[in-house]
C-alpha cells in the first residue's frame, strides 16, 4: 500500500510525467531504457515496494512510451524475482532466519553468492526474451549494468547486511546505465523537461535518506523498533501462544514510502490537501 | 498482509512442533536420496507459488529443508539459499504478483495471457537454479 500510495503521488503532483521526461532525454535506444526503468530503477525500488508493485511504478514510467503493456508486465513478473531476497528492507532472508535459526550473515552472503550469477544475467534475460517489442536494441550495456548491481549487492551484504542491498546495488545500476548511455547512446532534445529543474528527485532522494537514516543511526533505529504503534497478532491453541509476531510499522517499508511522500509535501512546498485524491486512489 | 505472514508462521510453528516438517523430510530424503540439492529449489517454488511471497514460502519450508539438510549433513545456508532462489522462480509464476502487476498496470483479466508468456522463461530459470543450487550445495559450500 506504501508503495502504491507513492506511486499515486507522483502522478497526482505530474512528478511522473518529469521522471518520464528525464528518461526520455538520457537516450533514445529503447533496450537501454527498459534496462534504465525496468532494471536499476524498479530494483531500487523493490527495497520498499513489495510483490511486483516497485516494476509497477516502473512500468507507468515505460508505458507511456509506446511499449506494450503487457510485455511491460512480463519485464515485471521477471525482474521482481531477483530482486525480492533482499526486498522490503530484508524481510523475506529475516523470515528464512528466523524459521530455521541460521545466522543472518552467514545465510544472506550465501544467499548473495548464489544470487550473483542470477542478477548478472537478469537484465540481458529481460530485453533478450521478454522486451522484444522495445525499438533500437542496444545490448551490451545490460550485462555490464547487472554485473555491476550484482557485485554491488554482494558488496553491501557482506560489508552492511541485507536491508540495504537492493538500495545500494539499484543505486549503482542506475549510474552505470546513464553512464554507458551518455557514453554510447544518439543526444535526445530535452523536449517537455524544463532546464534545471530536478523536483522529480525529491521524493526519491527523500526516500534514500529516510531509508539510510533509520537503518544506520542507532537511536534513531532504536526509536523507532521499539515504538508503541505495533500490531500483534498473537495465535493460541488451548490456551498456549503458538505463534506471536509483531509488525514494527514505523521501522516497515511501507511507513518509509509514506513517510517520503509527506516530507516531499513539505519541502516541495504543495498543499497537502493533494493527499486526499492520493489516498484515495490507494485504498 | 500482516495476517497472511503471520498466519503462515503460525502453521509453520504448528508442522514443526506436531513433527510434520520432519516426517515431510524423511518422505522427500527417501525419495530424492543424494540428488535432493537438485529438488531443493523447486520446494522454495512451490511454496512461492502457493503463497504469494518468498517471505511467506522461507516460513513454510524453512524448516522442512533444514530438516533434510541436517540428515544429509549438507551446509544450511547453502541448502537456505537454495530455498530462496527457488523461491524466486515461484514469484515469476505466482498468481498474487500477476494480480498486483496487471491491476497495477491497468491490464485487469490478462494475468492468464501473462502468466503463460512468463512460462518459458520460469522453466529455463528452474533449470539454472536446481544446476546453481546443486554445484552451490554438493560442491562449493561443503
Amino acid at each position: 500500500m506504501g508503495a502504491f500510495f507513492f506511486l499515486n503521488f507522483l502522478k497526482q503532483t505530474s512528478l511522473m510525467d518529469k521522471i518520464t521526461a528525464a528518461v526520455s532525454v538520457i537516450t533514445d535506444d529503447g533496450a537501454t531504457k527498459t534496462l534504465l526503468v525496468m532494471f536499476s530503477f524498479a530494483m531500487f525500488l523493490g527495497a520498499v515496494a513489495p510483490a511486483g508493485s516497485s516494476f509497477v511504478i516502473a512500468g507507468s514510467m515505460l508505458g507511456v512510451q509506446g511499449i506494450p503493456l503487457l510485455a511491460i508486465a512480463a519485464m515485471g513478473m521477471f525482474g521482481n524475482a531477483p530482486q525480492s531476497p533482499c526486498g522490503l528492507l530484508r524481510v523475506p532472508t529475516d523470515a528464512l532466519a528466523h524459521t530455521t535459526g541460521l545466522p543472518k550473515g552467514a545465510l544472506s552472503v550465501s544467499i548473495a553468492q548464489l544470487f550473483f550469477f542470477f542478477i548478472a544475467i537478469a537484465p540481458l534475460w529481460t530485453i533478450l526474451f521478454l522486451g522484444r517489442e522495445n525499438g533500437k536494441r542496444m545490448l551490451w550495456p545490460a550485462p555490464v549494468v547487472g554485473g555491476v548491481y550484482a557485485f554491488t549487492q554482494y558488496l553491501t551484504v557482506y560489508l552492511l547486511g541485507v536491508e540495504l542491498a537492493n538500495i545500494t546495488a539499484g543505486l549503482a545500476a542506475i549510474g552505470a546505465t546513464v553512464a554507458l548511455a551518455k557514453r554510447r547512446g544518439t543526444p535526445v532534445s530535452a523536449e517537455g523537461l524544463p532546464q534545471g529543474d530536478l523536483t522529480y528527485l525529491v521524493p526519491f532522494v527523500v526516500l534514500i535518506l529516510l531509508v539510510l537514516l533509520t537503518r544506520l543511526v542507532s537511536p534513531l533505529k532504536a526509536a523507532l523498533t521499539t515504538q508503541p504503534l505495533a500490531l500483534e497478532i498473537c495465535f493460541r491453541a488451548g490456551g498456549d501462544v503458538v505463534e506471536q509476531v509483531k509488525f514494527r510499522y514505523l521501522y516497515g517499508a511501507g511507513s518509509m514510502a509514506v513517510g517520503s511522500v509527506l516530507i516531499s509535501v513539505a519541502i516541495l512546498r504543495l498543499n497537502i490537501l493533494i493527499l486526499a485524491p492520493v489516498f484515495k486512489q490507494t485504498l | 498482509m500482516a495476517v497472511a505472514v503471520s498466519s503462515f508462521a503460525a502453521m509453520a510453528n504448528v508442522m514443526r512442533d506436531f513433527g510434520m516438517n520432519t516426517a515431510m523430510a524423511q518422505g522427500v530424503a527417501d525419495i530424492a536420496g543424494r540428488s535432493f540439492p537438485l529438488v531443493s529449489p523447486l520446494v522454495g517454488m512451490l511454496g512461492t507459488s502457493i503463497t504469494g511471497s518468498t517471505a511467506a514460502s522461507n516460513i513454510f519450508f524453512g524448516g522442512f529443508q533444514m530438516g533434510v539438510a541436517q540428515r544429509f549433513g549438507l551446509s544450511g545456508t547453502a541448502v537456505g539459499a537454495a530455498q530462496v532462489v527457488g523461491c524466486t522462480a515461484g514469484e515469476m509464476i505466482c498468481p498474487f504478483n500477476a494480480l498486483t502487476i496487471s491491476s497495477g498496470l491497468g491490464l485487469k483479466g490478462e494475468e492468464g495471457r501473462l502468466m503463460r508468456r512468463m512460462l518459458p522463461s520460469v522453466a529455463l530459470y528452474a533449470v539454472l537454479a536446481m544446476v546453481g543450487s546443486f554445484l552451490d550445495i554438493s560442491y562449493l559450500s561443503r
